[in-house]
């Protein structure tokens, strides 16, 4: 193992200021990984050709006793985060040509901060998807055993991030696609409150759930990005300032009081309800913490309810892919041919899947039985977290990440309802706007795939999954990957 | 049922005949299971119409005209001259 093996920001800050290495030895040192690995992983779509300068430029900072807190911190972005001057594809033919033509808000706040960028990976096409093989330029392998999935849709940056091919990475969250893939691959991923982090440049999937956030070797790697990255932009209306959470003061008492979730254990692998029953007993005897089991009686309608609304904020964000103003094009005889035609050649199957279900659940005669019905549902939800967080005093909800380890490629692919099960334990958390976290809880069985521990904190609360998750990975690091 | 070639059309996406099959098996299987939320007692919960306020910008502060024009032309396929083109709307 060299000094450059399983670097966290921290720690590669501290070799960067203190001149034991260069930024460009690093990013050379990542280069070489992702040249040694890619090939079987696929994780990456492309690595920028302007590393090296990019390196440079944090070096020269760096000789003149600049800091910054990601300075010379090479990380990987998920392919629908643009960046203005690189191709941001979503995973999909329909922009595989596609130059941005400005930056993200979250990708400027992090160049801002010093940061390098090594390239862009791969994703479930429009971020449509659990597993990543919904790409349009092939799945990503999980690094930990090449047979199975990463996870998705963020798969390609957790897969960067766990076959340690960059220090930390970005990706984005709209029923799970952060926290499963990092769950599948033994790291940490944040899923921030809704509102938090600015969706400005983020390729629109569901815009009332996606959000930017984190993706790990460590908590305070996923606080430190998130600290960058969060808050208000006037570029996103639906951006607000951190709001103080008074059960910050009860971590820092370090009287946290955890709600283990009531679930149907009957759907879910045994060794992740063993895992689930450790960390209740870690969070009780070793941690001290209050526990109590917590029921949140409607969240059995999540998976229902997130797949109507999604779709139906599918079609209508869909709908700008025309061929006109950006993307692919193909000419038919007549307008609304170039349209269905574009269409036909950029979209893969699930993408067209969502696109007319949510036409479905929007259109005359079905509108208020599907969509009004979930938007209902929707505040069901919302109430049942309220309840918990106020009335049942919990201050953070504990669960599983993922009913399953990562499964096998080629699995589920051919059973969309299946591959929409995954979200049953992080489609809630969204639902409701939240913040979640996961983070690695133990393997299942000696050598076999990484388990996800999910915490799930009220609206703001950040601070309090950072503080909480790392008491836990300090008291049971034995789930860390390398 | 599911018409899914109406369906196909409303979205303006073109699909042939072994794909419309999947997608009716899969519209039906996913519309069965998310037919549960009917069981959920939603009368008590009312949806507050646009809790939005006004976010828009207030007129005159806007970037100079033109400036982001060539880059925003660039990303069309059918950019004629400072236009992109199209077909007629009503044929």
């Amino acid at each position: 193992m060299s000094k450059l093996s399983n670097l966290t920001i921290v720690k590669a800050k501290e070799l960067l200021l203190n001149k034991e290495i260069s930024a460009g030895e690093l990013v050379s040192h990542y280069l070489k990984v992702i040249k040694d690995r890619n090939k079987d992983i696929n994780a990456y779509l492309e690595v920028y050709d302007d590393a090296a300068s990019q390196a440079e430029k944090a070096d020269e900072i760096i000789a003149k006793g600049g800091d910054k807190p990601l300075l010379g911190i090479p990380l990987a972005v998920k392919d629908n985060i643009l960046i203005e001057g690189k191709t941001c594809s979503a995973g999909s033919k329909m922009l595989q040509n596609y130059k941005a033509v400005y930056d993200a808000t979250a990708v400027g706040k992090l160049k801002e901060a010093g940061a390098i960028f090594l390239g862009r990976t791969n994703m479930d096409e429009f971020a449509m998807g659990a597993s990543t093989e919904t790409s349009a330029f092939g799945p990503t392998k999980n690094p930990l055993d090449p047979s199975r999935v990463p996870g998705g849709s963020s798969g390609g940056i957790a897969a960067a991030v766990a076959m340690d091919s960059c220090v930390a990475a970005l990706g984005s969250d709209t029923g799970g696609s952060i926290r499963q893939p990092a769950a599948f691959c033994g790291i940490t991923g944040l899923n921030p409150t809704y509102g938090a982090v600015s969706r400005n440049g983020l390729i629109a999937m569901a815009s009332s759930f996606d959000q930017i956030g984190p993706m790990t070797k460590n908590v305070e790697d996923a606080e430190i990005i998130f600290d960058v990255i969060k808050g208000r932009d006037e570029m996103d209306s639906t951006t607000a300032d951190e709001r103080h959470s008074k059960v910050k003061e009860r971590v820092e008492k370090g009287r946290i009081r955890v709600g283990i979730l009531k679930y149907d254990k009957n759907g879910v692998d045994k060794e992740i309800n063993e895992a689930m029953e450790r960390a209740a007993k870690i969070f009780a005897n070793d941690l001290g913490w209050e526990v109590a089991e917590i029921e949140l009686p409607n969240i059995k309608y999540s998976v229902s309810c997130y797949y109507i609304l999604v779709p139906a904020e599918v079609s209508s964000n869909m709908a700008r892919f025309d061929g006109i103003r950006y993307g692919q094009f193909k000419e038919g005889k007549t307008l609304t041919e170039d349209y269905m035609k574009t269409r036909e050649i950029g979209f893969g199957m699930e993408v067209r899947r969502r696109i007319m279900l949510g036409t479905y659940v929007l259109s005359a005669g079905y509108y208020d039985a599907y969509y009004a019905k979930a938007q209902k549902v929707r505040g069901l939800i919302k109430q049942d977290f309220e309840k918990a967080f106020t009335k049942s005093g919990i201050d953070l909800i504990a669960s599983p990440t993922s009913p399953s380890v990562a499964f096998k490629i080629g699995e589920r692919i051919n059973d969309p309802l299946k591959m929409y099960l995954e979200d049953i334990f992080t489609a809630p958390a969204k639902i409701a706007g939240l913040p979640a976290m996961s983070i690695p809880s133990g393997l299942k069985g000696e050598g076999g795939m990484p388990i996800g521990l999910h915490f799930t904190a009220p609206a703001f609360g950040e601070k309090l999954l950072f503080e909480a998750a790392k008491k836990y990975e300090h008291t049971f690091p034995g789930s860390k990957i390398s | 049922m599911i018409d899914v070639e109406k369906l196909a059309k409303l979205a303006r996406i073109n699909i042939n005949s072994e794909e419309k099959q999947k997608l009716q098996k899969d519209f039906e299987a996913i519309l069965g299971y998310i037919s549960a939320l009917n069981e959920a007692d939603t009368s008590n919960i009312e949806i507050k119409e646009d809790t939005n306020k006004n976010v828009m910008r207030e007129d005159g502060s806007a970037h100079e005209a033109g400036s982001h024009a060539e880059k925003l032309l660039n990303s069309s396929l059918l950019r004629e001259d400072d236009y992109i083109k199209v077909k007629h709307v009503f044929e």
